[in-house]
């Protein structure tokens, strides 16, 4: 029983940090659908169709986001867009503060692509790719 | 440089001028910038290790000099088409200082369907890394392989290009056509590379591997008094054709280039083969390099073989030796000239990339450098030739911001 009720624990606890680690991609309400591979490139500076959106580069959600969007750590992100940038091709994604400023610059812009914690969802944007 | 800034503020007044009439859509400023504090220390006595067009370097105490740097760049973007970088690069250089220099001054305006147009000053597409090379955080290595990167060390054209950024045949491609001048000072002999077409070519073979084609000609003019001067003497003698094999103006040079880099996964790695040409006294040379690393987490041990091999001194000095005291003297003169430009050597490398932070890399790399009987890319400060490999220790901290 004892070891019953601590897997059970256990294993909300994995599905609480999880759940946290649940992230949308997020785009204008009139957006249409976006692959992975098209997430990607346009974070990784390799298309420019639309205006890619960060968070602060310190948060957790940065870090995880890379990870599942483009399997890259973040100092290989930091490096690839350092040689976009030093190469005058262009600049990394705007860092903003938090999903409801994400959310806010992804509502006022048919452009603009970001991503948020799936908790943080609502109806002012629409999915375009859900990372799980 | 006889005018350093020229370039720079030439292309500052003609994006001052095209950006003015866009002023009203809210021009957007970035500043960005990247640095390396580096050490190096070699093994053995009168020689200095210096990257190449640096008039001095690091012997056997530790030295700042050859890889500490630091940039800063200056991008504008004053509506959808119009746009301005400046780049500006303080540097070890070969006037002996560490003064800040315009890198790179040049207004970009995009055309569409893929088209870009810049001019100004730009950075000179003569390897698979160019325009990044200084910037050491966006590179595995602790440096470019000097054996490759060390036959030229001209980094920018002054002039326009034309890029291509698009889809051929479901590859991503790049293509630019650059055209222009450069010149730059070592020492107090300045060199010119006028009239340069080039043409530098990538396609995306598959994720993460990309394949590099190019190739730059143009005029060179090397300004040294005293190669001209024997240049000048030699026509005076049966030998005047030595002479014309030296003089070095306004002679046909290039520069071309094949390389592949790749990164998959943990993996990364590049490969490249250039060769050097001219009808001067400045040998053809061919340099090739091979590197492969491997992620573990935040460290990134690397493996590196380069070689630089003399293909053709250029000159025939079929002068006599023993025939009388001058021309011996002539002889011996123009082997010495030969011999001062002849660079060979082969180098094994390994390194280690740590990612030590979001923004900050350390690096150290151990390097074993045959010099093939002479004095390679090693600067001669009174030392002996080398008779045996030159071992370089060099420990860096590379940064952006």
């Amino acid at each position: 029983m004892h070891i019953r009720h601590m897997l059970a624990a256990a294993s909300l606890a994995f599905a609480g940090a999880a759940s946290a680690q649940d992230m949308v991609v997020i785009g204008h309400p009139s957006a249409a659908a976006l692959s992975k591979d098209q997430v990607s490139d346009l974070f990784l500076g390799k298309s420019q169709s639309f205006t890619p959106l960060d968070l602060n580069d310190s948060s957790p959600l940065y870090a995880a986001f890379y990870r599942k969007a483009t399997g890259r750590e973040v100092a290989q992100v930091k490096s690839t867009w350092s040689r976009v940038v030093f190469t005058g091709k262009g600049q990394p994604p705007k860092q903003l503060a938090d999903a409801a400023a994400v959310k806010k610059a992804v509502a006022a812009d048919p452009k603009a692509v970001g991503y948020i914690e799936k908790s943080a969802l609502d109806g002012s944007v629409k999915v375009v790719l859900a990372l799980e | 440089m006889r005018h350093p800034t020229g370039a720079g503020l030439a292309s500052l007044a003609l994006l001052m001028t095209v950006g003015s009439p866009a002023l009203a859509a809210s021009p957007e400023f970035r500043v960005s910038g990247f640095g390396t504090v580096g050490v190096v220390q070699i093994d053995q006595p009168g020689i200095e290790f210096r990257q190449t067009g640096q008039t001095s370097g690091a012997g056997e105490s530790a030295s700042f000099k050859p890889d500490s740097r630091l940039g800063v760049q200056l991008d504008g973007s004053f509506n959808p088409v119009f746009s301005a970088t400046v780049q500006v690069l303080a540097k070890h250089s070969g006037e002996g200082d560490d003064k800040p220099r315009v890198e790179w001054a040049f207004a970009k305006a995009k055309l569409g369907g893929g088209f870009t147009l810049r001019a100004g000053r730009i950075g000179a597409p003569f390897f698979v890394v160019s325009d990044f090379r200084e910037v050491g955080y966006a590179n595995t290595w602790l440096r470019t392989p000097s054996d490759v990167y060390g036959q030229v060390f001209l980094r920018t054209v002054d002039g326009a290009d034309l890029l291509y950024a698009g889809d051929v045949a479901g590859l991503p491609v790049t293509a630019q056509l650059i055209a222009g001048g450069t010149t730059a000072a070592f020492s107090r002999t300045d060199i010119d590379f006028k009239k340069q077409i080039g043409v530098n070519l990538t396609a995306e073979l598959s994720d993460g591997m990309t394949l590099r084609l190019g190739q730059i000609g143009g005029k060179l003019t090397v300004q040294n008094a005293s190669m001209r001067q024997l240049a000048a003497v030699l026509r005076t003698t049966p030998f005047a054709s030595v002479g014309d094999q030296i003089e070095c103006t306004d002679r046909k040079a290039s520069f071309s280039g094949v390389g592949l880099s790749v990164e998959r996964g943990n993996w990364v790695g590049s490969t490249e083969y250039t060769e050097r040409t001219s009808a001067c006294y400045v040998p053809d040379t061919a340099g090739w390099h091979v590197m492969g690393g491997y992620r573990f987490g935040s460290f990134t041990p690397y493996l590196m073989l380069s070689e630089l091999r003399l293909t053709d001194s250029n000159v025939v000095n079929n002068i006599p030796r023993n025939v009388n005291a001058t021309l011996t003297t002539l002889a011996l003169t123009v082997d010495g000239l030969l011999d001062s430009v002849a660079t060979r050597q082969a180098t094994k490398a390994v390194g280690v990339r740590w990612d030590a932070y979001r923004n900050i890399a350390v690096k150290a790399q151990y390097e074993r450098v045959d010099t093939k009987g002479g004095y390679g890319l090693f600067g001669n400060v009174g030392g002996p030739r080398p008779t045996k490999p030159v071992q370089v220790l060099s420990l860096a901290v590379d940064f952006i911001f």
